[in-house]
């Protein structure tokens, strides 16, 4: 069965490769001729008539001795800007003698009345349309087959929020915005290092999406770098419109329902796995950045928990630990209790358990199922449905299918609680709750079939399933297999900071040492500085 | 490939197909289940067969225990049943009861009187077999019929077998008899010197109330029952045993009675063999508290201490004499003895254990007693006025 996947998959790699090398390095090649009216026309028939592409022919120079023209997308560039940095300088201040070639003239717009930084010389075509999508504006002059590329890029955006996915109590309450240059300032300024590094990438024949790789660049393992470039390289879409595309394409197993690439929205979350040797992947139009490699782990570890006391910072992850095996395997465990294994219930507990299913009509596998998946609807309703109809959604769910259920007779007020227990454990593993609503159908699918012994099979092939996983060449379940000692300081319980001096083994070890040891000692000077 | 598309999607379908016509082996939905809670064991009145009690819960009557009301109905239903063995009676009551008796939860067997007199083994041979049967299930013998324990409807609880479980457990706040397990029970039956004993329980009837109560213990001689103690030679036994929590003592001390509360107890057996003769020296160490007084003498004085020690060890001694002299009687061993001879004396217990039935009787022990009391309660002495000295 294998087999016949693999062979379908090769097919379709072969057709991509082939449709993928027609379009390229044929246009690149075409270069701006001297003649102004030649390039705007040439500039025409590839944007077409669109009505937000503006071409403004202009005179410059105090003596309107040149012609030239502007182009540029209106909504991308800065308006008043472009009007006083560059159209006001160009056709009043000019001077230039007329013994000056038209190709000077050109450089001597850009050295002497352009204040814009980053000015490009552009010659070809395909270069100059790049310029012009991504916002800059475009100078032409009549007499040069040389073009200036001008970032004034302005456009509406969304300001800074507070993420929605990971919101904290303590700690920054600032989260990525769908801008990349923002993104990345945001990083600059937590991590304030000649060392962070980054490298630009364009991704997607007809979107043409910036991707950014940041990382520190003497923490980083560099063959994690290059292993990232090659992946990046080998994407060939035409579209990416959100870093989960990217993720899809670079991750190491496509087929797993356990994501191997991580994903977050907040800039203090994604400094800290920058800092301990990760490489952090930042997509234009997506608040969410991509962290590599991705330990299972992490899952399970918040923000938060490095900004709070470790005792309690201890006693919420393994309280995580405990709500993930509830939301996975709380409606298995009770479908193998109830049909399977009565023995095992405490006998009270299975005379109530007795009584409440007196009178229920199906089996309770099925009505596990049935409740999972009216739990799952309610979910779903949840978070696609506009904000004023939500109070309706919440009274029908918790009234007519809870209570009502209940005394209806549909269903026993055991199940009741075993799903909202779940329910409400799949929430606290939020970047898990994708895999934990396949994994429990499928524990619950084993518990029937199997009981206790489809359970615990099921278990160990998840285990082994996730023991053979790698993210960008680390072990998925890093700390705890292979066992690393060093590592236990921040998986089960969370060691205080000053007690975690070295990075991960695995992806920090080109650079080990996070800190030198420095907590506070107390001594009788510093215990008594308020004594005369 | 449209064709091996078709192919594998058969595969798929027939896979999750196959899964359900295999009928789910041993599942069983908990409201079709019948849960036994408790087996009563008797003759059948033919005296040929043997007659078979399972207590079924029923879980709608349970329900309403829960909420507000009283389900006004029992809550449970004794299934009677005859066959030649107790299987084949278990079985047979799928005749009348909806499915097959579910027995893992069960947490009583009673043995009516002419079944324990008969001999226990046969009957008890089903269990020790049964896959769900636990080893923590409690054995009591009735004095009469097992059906009429069962059927006596309980107070406090709504199950009868679940206020016999409680009522058992409950023994040792007096020490007047203890809970035997099926597996302490099985075990006494598999040695060879040891007399198993067992809870009695017997039914008091009004005219229109019946109450439970266990009183002493039943004796058996290999799996059958010879003889009873009664509750203060059951707790004469416990002492020999090591199985006294706590309980009242009341001594008679200067013309009154002083209540000692037991509060903790230990017991060393340490056999000896002198020649041929054997001795068995028993130690108790106790630890009293004067819980109730009927004097209005202050006994919390030393020398009052002194007095009711040896008052104290005298009661204890003379329980445990009563129960030691019902047990020579009856030659049974059922303080385990011999056990504690084998366990010191391997070499001899060979010669010994072929002739314990007539070593037993004869058995000299020694009692070594050294109690103490701790303890005069909240108050030292009694509230009377005190004389100005």
């Amino acid at each position: 069965m294998f087999n016949y996947l693999k062979k379908i998959i090769h097919y379709k790699k072969a057709i991509t490769k082939h449709t993928n090398n027609l379009d390229d390095e044929k246009d690149q090649g075409v270069s701006l001729t001297s003649h102004l009216d030649e390039n705007l026309n040439m500039l025409k028939n590839i944007l077409g008539n669109s009505n937000d592409i503006i071409i403004k022919l202009l005179n410059i120079g105090n003596n309107h001795d040149y012609k030239g023209a502007l182009v540029y997308i209106d909504g991308l560039v800065d308006k008043t800007m472009l009007y006083e940095s560059i159209m006001r300088p160009l056709q009043n201040e000019m001077s230039c003698s007329k013994d000056c070639s038209n190709l000077t003239v050109l450089d001597r717009i850009n050295e002497r009345l352009l204040s814009s930084t980053n000015i490009d010389n552009v010659s070809k075509i395909k270069l100059l349309i790049d310029n012009i999508l991504t916002g800059n504006t475009v100078l032409l002059l009549d007499g040069s087959n040389q073009a200036l590329a001008i970032p004034l890029q302005k456009w509406e955006k969304r300001s800074i929020e507070q993420p929605v996915t990971e919101s904290v109590v303590r700690g920054p309450h600032q989260g990525f915005t769908e801008t990349i240059s923002t993104n990345i300032t945001l990083l600059r300024r937590i991590i304030k290092n000649p060392d962070l590094r980054m490298e630009s990438y364009t991704i997607g024949d007809q979107t043409n999406t910036n991707v950014c790789i940041v990382y520190m660049k003497d923490i980083v393992n560099p063959k994690l770098i290059t292993e990232i470039n090659t992946r990046l390289d080998r994407i060939k879409t035409d579209a990416i419109l959100e870093s989960g595309y990217i993720e899809a394409f670079i991750e190491d197993a496509p087929y797993s329902i356990f994501a191997t690439v991580g994903n977050c929205e907040k800039p203090d979350k994604v400094a800290s796995k920058i800092l301990e040797g990760r490489a952090a992947i930042f997509v234009d139009g997506s608040p969410f950045v991509l962290t590599v490699p991705l330990l299972f782990i992490e899952n399970f570890q918040s923000t938060e928990d490095y900004y709070s006391r470790p005792y309690f910072s201890s006693m919420t992850r393994l309280l995580r630990f405990v709500s993930y095996f509830i939301t996975i395997l709380s409606p298995g465990i009770y479908v193998a209790l109830t049909t399977y294994h009565q023995e095992l219930i405490p006998t009270q507990l299975l005379f109530t358990m007795a009584a409440g299913q007196y009178g229920i009509p199906f089996p309770s596998a099925i009505e596990t199922l049935i409740m999972l998946i009216i739990f799952d609807i309610l979910r779903e309703a949840g978070i696609r449905l506009p904000k004023p109809v939500g109070s309706a959604v919440s009274i029908v769910g918790a009234l007519v299918l809870g209570e009502s259920a209940v005394s209806a007779g549909l269903i026993s007020p055991f199940m009741v609680i075993i799903v909202a227990l779940t329910a409400i454990s799949s929430f606290v593993i939020s970047s898990q709750t994708d895999s934990a609503a396949i994994l429990r159908y499928f524990f619950l699918l084993l518990a029937g079939l199997f009981g206790a012994f489809g359970l615990i099979m099921g278990f160990l092939f998840i285990l082994v399933y996730l023991a053979s996983l790698r993210s960008f060449g680390t072990p998925y379940l890093l700390p705890i297999s292979p066992l690393s000692m060093s590592g236990m300081k921040d998986t089960f319980i969370r060691a205080p900071i000053w007690a975690m001096l070295k990075r991960p083994k695995t992806i920090g070890k080109y650079n080990l040492n996070r800190q030198t040891e420095s907590y506070m000692k107390p001594t009788e000077n510093n215990r008594n500085i308020n004594d005369e | 490939m449209k064709k091996r598309m078709i192919i594998l999607f058969k595969i798929l379908i027939s896979t999750v197909i196959l899964f359900n016509l295999t009928g789910c082996w041993n599942a069983n939905e908990l409201n079709t289940l019948p849960i036994v809670v408790g087996i009563g064991i008797d003759k059948a009145p033919s005296d040929e067969e043997v007659q078979v009690v399972a207590q079924i819960i029923k879980p709608q009557e349970l329900q309403g225990s829960l909420g507000s009301s009283d389900g006004g109905g029992e809550a449970y239903w004794n299934l009677t049943s005859t066959g030649e063995t107790i299987f084949d009676a278990i079985r047979e009551m799928t005749h009348e009861s909806s499915g097959r008796l579910y027995t893992a939860h069960n947490q009583i067997i009673v043995i009516g009187n002419k079944i324990a007199s008969e001999g226990v083994q046969k009957y008890l041979d089903f269990f020790m077999r049964a896959h769900e049967t636990r080893p923590n299930t409690l054995i009591v013998i009735s004095s009469n019929t097992s059906t009429e324990i069962l059927d006596t409807k309980p107070e406090l609880t709504r199950i009868p077998a679940e206020s016999i479980t409680r009522l058992s457990e409950a023994q040792e706040i007096q020490s007047h008899s203890k809970k035997v397990t099926f597996q302490d029970f099985t075990n006494y039956l598999m040695s060879k010197t040891t007399s198993p004993v067992a809870p009695l329980i017997t039914s008091l009837k009004d005219k229109e109330t019946s109450t439970l109560k266990i009183e002493g213990m039943a004796i058996f001689k290999g799996d059958q029952m010879v003889g009873q103690l009664d509750e203060s030679e059951s707790r004469g036994l416990l002492w020999v045993t090591g199985d006294i929590k706590t309980g009242a003592l009341v001594v008679p001390y200067k013309n009154e009675v002083v209540t000692l509360e037991i509060i903790n107890a230990k017991r060393k057996i340490t056999p000896k063999i002198q020649g041929d003769n054997i001795y068995i020296h028993v130690e108790i160490k106790e630890e009293g508290k004067i819980v109730e007084q009927t004097s209005k003498e202050n006994l919390a004085t030393l020398q009052d201490f002194e007095e009711l020690k040896k008052v104290q060890n005298e009661a204890i001694k003379s329980e445990i004499l009563s129960a030691l002299n019902k047990a020579q009687e009856l030659n049974t061993d059922i303080f385990g003895f011999g056990e504690e001879i084998h366990k010191k004396y391997k070499e001899e217990w060979k010669e010994i254990s072929s002739n314990w039935d007539k070593i037993f009787p004869s058995i000299e022990v020694e009692i070594e007693i050294q109690s103490s009391i701790d303890s005069t309660g909240k108050i030292s002495h009694p509230a009377v006025p005190q004389s100005l000295e």
